[in-house]
């Protein structure tokens, strides 16, 4: 899994622009990602990647980074480049 | 007791989560009568003034909401953090004497240059109007809050300190509140459903817990835990986020209350929070009401939810629902009317600018609420929809939104259809640019023979454009204005 597959699934589900899409995107720091932009993501992220985000895990997928993170510590990595 | 007289105490009866600190009673009282004296003396004449407050959900905004209704100042509350753009042309509609807010003060030159700003509170900032356009204002109008949230409409409801009181005082009373309830502020306080959470603690000496944070925040929840809340209300959207959250799965010993309003909360969720809270011994009210009603018009009991899940339940204490179809009422089950409701917490009316203020109680208790319902026999009422525009023209029922599409459907133009005293009036324009509309009396006999009517019951009139809200809705209120002869008159 790359990336650019995670990258998508916040495209799609803020509704952003891809040049917005950096490790240090925030929760809250754009109009886009507040909570109900949250709760679509989260959507995406769980039906994108087949897994089930504990609440903490929910309520700790506070940036672009940390949204890696947290799908590598389900088995998923996210670091490569490649499409 | 009003709820903004605070009485003296040493328990912290607004607690800021993010710092941990209170503010007890006895400083509450004083922050409040200090900035109510700031209020009152700036006032030439003792007469009654404006202030547009930006609340935000901090301790300090509390205080100058209960500072305002103290010193006798009518306070409008507006989104904090709302498009500038949208905020100067509601101060330039209404004229503030003060505005109010937490943070910085607008840097804005629409807003910046008109006011003189201080500090009133370490963080908290006043600013005093600098022109002279005072313009008098009701003594009953107390509170003014927006209808429509986002869009920007100028036009608020005028609510009274009688109104913040009784609906304070029904709510304490089906919720059964007292001093132990802790509520955590998970809504915004601009809005009517969020203040009417500190409105009804306030009252019963029951401390808040402010937090700006929402539902999907780590901080909302540690605030939660660490300051022990009760309760916690919430829109549509918020029991969707909570299930999106696994909400079962949380541990929060301390919560015993819900609250849900704000619109129809599909059946799945509503099934969802019921049976958590059944299992876990909490109550869940499902509760329905509007701004015009202050905050609340009804609620069902927790103990009936099981069996009452598609209904918004009986009438508040002091309040009473009746079901209307025009001016029948409706005593039968299962019959469709208008809710109209009477009650101490009904509105004196709208307003859309300063000269507005002016105004007094126009409704007299009594709201037309739009919304359609039936009653079951035991008075419970399920809503199932809201009220159709129509006219009755000679016997003839008319539903304008369904004319409006025959029309435009038909003929080659845009056409919006208004009605007053059983009298249909059209307004059109042509569908587009080229090709002329029809002349006023072709559009007549077009509309008489379609419906069937006396060419008496239909005034038709070519416009240049049909306006429009700013969200996009044709704007109604100001075709009658602008088409429509003064009500009373008759029309030619």
């Amino acid at each position: 899994m790359s990336e650019s597959s995670l990258r998508d699934a916040f495209q799609t589900a803020l509704q952003i622009p891809a040049e917005q899409i950096t490790d240090g995107l925030q929760y809250n720091s754009i109009r886009q990602w507040d909570s109900v932009g949250h709760m679509a993501l989260v959507a995406e992220i769980e039906s994108r990647f087949a897994v089930v985000l504990s609440t903490d895990e929910i309520l700790g997928l506070s940036s672009f980074a940390e949204a890696k993170r947290i799908l590598g510590s389900h088995g998923i990595e996210c670091n490569g480049e490649s499409s | 007791m009003n709820f903004w007289n605070i009485p003296p105490g040493r328990a912290p009866l607004l607690i800021d989560a993010a710092s941990g600190r209170g503010l007890t009673g006895d400083e509450l009282r004083e922050a409040i009568a200090r900035l109510a004296d700031l209020l009152r003396s700036a006032a030439p004449g003792g007469r009654k003034e404006l202030a547009f407050l930006l609340m935000d959900n901090s301790c300090d905004s509390v205080v100058a909401y209960l500072a305002l209704l103290e010193a006798g100042v009518a306070a409008a509350l507006v989104p904090p953090h709302g498009a500038v753009e949208l905020l100067a042309a509601q101060v330039d509609a209404y004229r503030p004497e003060w505005l109010i807010g937490t943070g910085g003060p607008p840097s804005d030159p629409r807003l910046a240059d008109h006011y003189d700003y201080s500090l009133h509170r370490p963080g908290a900032w006043i600013g005093r109007r600098r022109d002279e356009a005072w313009q008098p204002i009701h003594p009953r109008v107390d509170l003014l809050l927006g209808t429509s949230g986002s869009t920007g409409s100028p036009q608020m409801v005028r609510l009274s300190k009688e109104n913040l009181q009784a609906n304070a005082a029904s709510i304490a009373e089906y919720l059964g509140l007292d001093d132990r309830q802790r509520p955590i502020t998970s809504l915004p306080l601009h809005y009517s459903y969020g203040l009417s959470v500190i409105n009804s603690h306030l009252l019963v000496g029951a401390a808040i817990v402010c937090t700006a944070e929402g539902l999907m925040s780590k901080a909302f929840w540690n605030a939660f835990r660490t300051h022990h809340c009760t309760s916690m209300a919430g829109v549509p959207y918020m029991y969707a986020m909570l299930r999106r959250l696994r909400w079962e799965r949380m541990e929060l010993p301390s919560l015993s209350v819900l609250t849900q309003a704000g619109g129809h909360l599909d059946r799945p969720t509503k099934e969802y929070v019921l049976a958590e809270c059944l299992r876990r011994g909490r109550r869940f009210f499902v509760m329905y009401g509007q701004t015009e009603a202050t905050a609340r018009i009804s609620y069902v009991p927790p103990e009936r939810l099981p069996d009452k899940l598609d209904s918004i339940g009986i009438p508040i204490p002091l309040g009473e629902m009746r079901l209307f179809d025009g001016d029948r009422e409706i005593t039968a089950t299962g019959e469709a009317g208008e809710i109209v409701y009477r009650g101490p917490n009904v509105m004196l009316g709208y307003a859309e600018r300063r000269d507005c203020l002016s105004r007094g109680d126009d409704l007299q208790g009594v709201l037309r609420t739009g919304d359609l319902a039936v009653r079951d026999a035991e008075g419970y009422f399920s809503i199932v929809g809201r009220k159709k525009r129509f006219i009755k023209a000679f016997g003839h029922r008319i539903n304008l939104d369904e004319l409006e599409r025959l029309i435009e459907r038909n003929m080659p133009v845009r056409a919006a259809c208004l009605g007053r005293d059983n009298r249909l009036w059209v307004g059109y324009t042509a569908a587009d640019e080229g090709s002329p509309p029809p002349v006023a009396a072709e559009m007549r006999d077009y509309l008489c023979r379609t419906l069937q009517l006396h060419p008496e019951a239909i005034c038709v009139r070519q416009v240049g454009t049909i306006p429009h809200t700013s969200s996009g809705k044709k704007d109604y209120p100001s075709m009658e204005a602008e088409w429509l002869p003064p009500s009373g008159l008759e029309a030619e």
